[in-house]
């Protein structure tokens, strides 16, 4: 009991365990629609491009969200127009965009006398959540929040079948773009709990595994946010107890999750199949 | 059927498109009226999808002028305008039941929040009874077969009122009772008074079942009923290959000049 409690004494982990729900639930939740349209490598770039916004921003002494949000921003909307052109198609966007805002990053804080926690920065870190960080994580989530209750039906339209979705009268560009905006939004919130390196995981595996667990869209959402939280939650006890890195802690769970999840439902369903074999042969006999 | 003051639901005219700078489809004249139902046939490259993609606001034209019910098409399409696109083109593993397929074809239209009204499934409801599906509404729509899969997308297309349906190959990669049944469909609802353009590689279906043809082959070679269209001279320039005509009745089959069998060693019988 105590292992559960004790973390609460202190004022840091009661701040990281709110930005981890916070981040956890918002990860998840886009983690459904990042799954379905098959965009899993966009948070690994945009988390990429994260560091060279943040390097070069520090270097200009302007902060550590000033140069998030504007990094991350450029990232989507390069990501955006550089896809749309005829031939190239997603992840040939996000690979050169974000990789090239990385290694502008990289080159600025080779040359400029720049001290960042890169540690911090890349694996997480929840000693350094501050009020600042959670009020930001509030607002994304808050801000997310509102628009898939606002746009939930239109985003499911879009990723089910954008050039449909078009013609019937949804502008599907601006959805899009839109959703590359929130990701980046929900990249810059998850910063200090996950780290740069490892959000790409926080938001894909929940969406994984509402996938394996459900065939319908809302049961996902629901599953994936649940995950989303639930695995924020363990992974920052085990990230206090453990004394090991929040964000390497938080994907960890989420993959032993993942791993129990596939396993229990492909026995479901080899259990499944037998029994129509059973049947079919006593109905045959 | 199309009053005299009613302005045609497709009205394409000298009308230059493509994609680039590559132009695919040149000096196309088609006008369709309401209630008519069309089939557009061609050989692969012919410029079928990209007409159907200008009629969308898709395919960028270069020249000439393209009107939906007396409007000039622009990047909005009208709201008159229902799509059925192929049915290999989507994710039919996407976590949807059958209802909900269908309602988002209201989507653009409905209120501000995360679920439909109850009017709104009352219209799918209604939409799926009258393709003949209601009874699959909950079905996750990864279990339906080929031709179930159409109606959804019909009735997607549908429920929004549309009353123009434009349908990419709806008979491509469907078993000859699916097509049979899709143009039975076509049929009722044309019938009900929806106009309906589609393309299509079946010659013969079209040939046997449409009243109205057209010949595409980058430009429009032929435009009528099959049974002035289809001729060995019009098959030549549409497809570049030699065919056979053979009129039966009041329809028209095709088949190729040059079969195979015949030509080829005769199997082994079993009778050594």
């Amino acid at each position: 009991m105590d292992l559960l409690v004790e973390p609460f004494g202190y004022t840091f982990f009661v701040r990281a365990a709110v930005a981890g729900v916070l981040v956890g639930g918002m990860c998840g939740a886009l983690s459904v629609f990042i799954v379905l349209r098959r965009m899993s490598y966009i948070g690994h770039g945009l988390s990429h491009a994260v560091v060279g916004g943040v390097a070069i921003a520090l270097a200009l002494d302007l902060g550590l969200y000033v140069g998030a949000v504007a990094s991350t921003v450029v990232a989507a909307v390069l990501v955006d127009r550089v896809g749309r052109r005829r031939g190239l198609h997603a992840d040939a966007s996000i690979g050169i965009v974000t990789t090239a805002l990385f290694a502008l990053g990289v080159l600025v804080v080779s040359r400029l006398p720049v001290r960042v926690n890169l540690d911090a920065m890349l694996f997480g870190n929840i000693l350094a959540v501050t009020t600042q960080d959670l009020l930001v994580s509030g607002g994304v989530a808050l801000g997310l929040g509102l628009v898939l209750l606002r746009w939930w039906k239109t985003l499911v339209a879009v990723t089910f079948d954008p050039d449909v979705s078009r013609v019937h009268g949804i502008r599907t560009a601006a959805t899009e773009l839109s959703f590359n905006l929130l990701v980046a939004a929900v990249v810059v919130a998850s910063i200090r709990v996950l780290g740069v390196l490892l959000i790409a995981a926080a938001v894909v595996i929940p969406g994984a595994i509402g996938r394996l667990v459900s065939r319908s869209i809302g049961t996902i959402l629901a599953v994936a946010v649940g995950v989303g939280v639930g695995t924020a939650v363990v992974g920052l006890f085990a990230s206090f107890h453990l004394n090991v890195p929040s964000g390497p802690s938080i994907v960890l769970v989420g993959a032993v999750a993942f791993v129990l999840t596939y396993g229990t439902t492909a026995a479901v369903s080899a259990g499944r199949l037998r029994q129509v074999r059973l049947a079919t042969r006593e109905s045959t006999t | 059927m199309a009053s005299l003051n009613e302005p045609p639901a497709v009205d394409l005219a000298g009308v230059v498109a493509g994609y680039g700078r590559a132009a695919v489809l040149e000096g196309i004249d088609l006008r369709v009226d309401s209630g008519e139902l069309v089939g557009i046939v061609g050989p692969s490259g012919a410029g079928k999808t990209t007409l159907l993609r200008l009629l969308t606001g898709e395919a960028a034209r270069y020249d000439g002028r393209v009107r939906l019910f007396g409007e000039d098409v622009t990047a909005r399409p009208p709201r008159r305008l229902g799509l059925v696109p192929q049915l290999g083109s989507l994710d039919w593993d996407f976590p949807l039941r059958v209802r909900q397929a269908v309602l988002l074809g209201l989507a653009p239209e409905t209120g501000r929040v995360p679920w439909f009204s109850r009017p709104e499934h009352r219209r799918a409801d209604a939409m799926l009874d009258r393709l003949g599906i209601l009874e699959y509404a909950n079905r996750p729509i990864s279990d339906l077969s080929g031709g179930q899969k159409q109606r959804v997308l019909l009735a997607r297309a549908l429920v929004r009122d549309a009353d123009l349906l434009l349908l990419d190959e709806p008979t491509s990669g469907v078993d000859i009772a699916t097509r049979h049944d899709v143009l039975h469909l076509l049929g009722e609802l044309n019938a009900d008074g929806i106009t309906i353009v589609l393309t299509t590689h079946d010659l013969n279906w079209v040939a046997t079942h449409l009243p109205r043809i057209v010949c595409l082959n980058r430009g429009v070679v032929a435009d009528g009923p099959p049974t002035q269209v289809i001729t060995t001279e019009n098959l030549v320039l549409t497809y570049g290959a030699p065919m056979r005509v053979i009129h039966d009745g009041a329809s028209v089959v095709v088949v190729d000049e040059e079969p195979l069998v015949g030509r080829l060693p005769a199997a082994p019988s079993d009778a050594v």
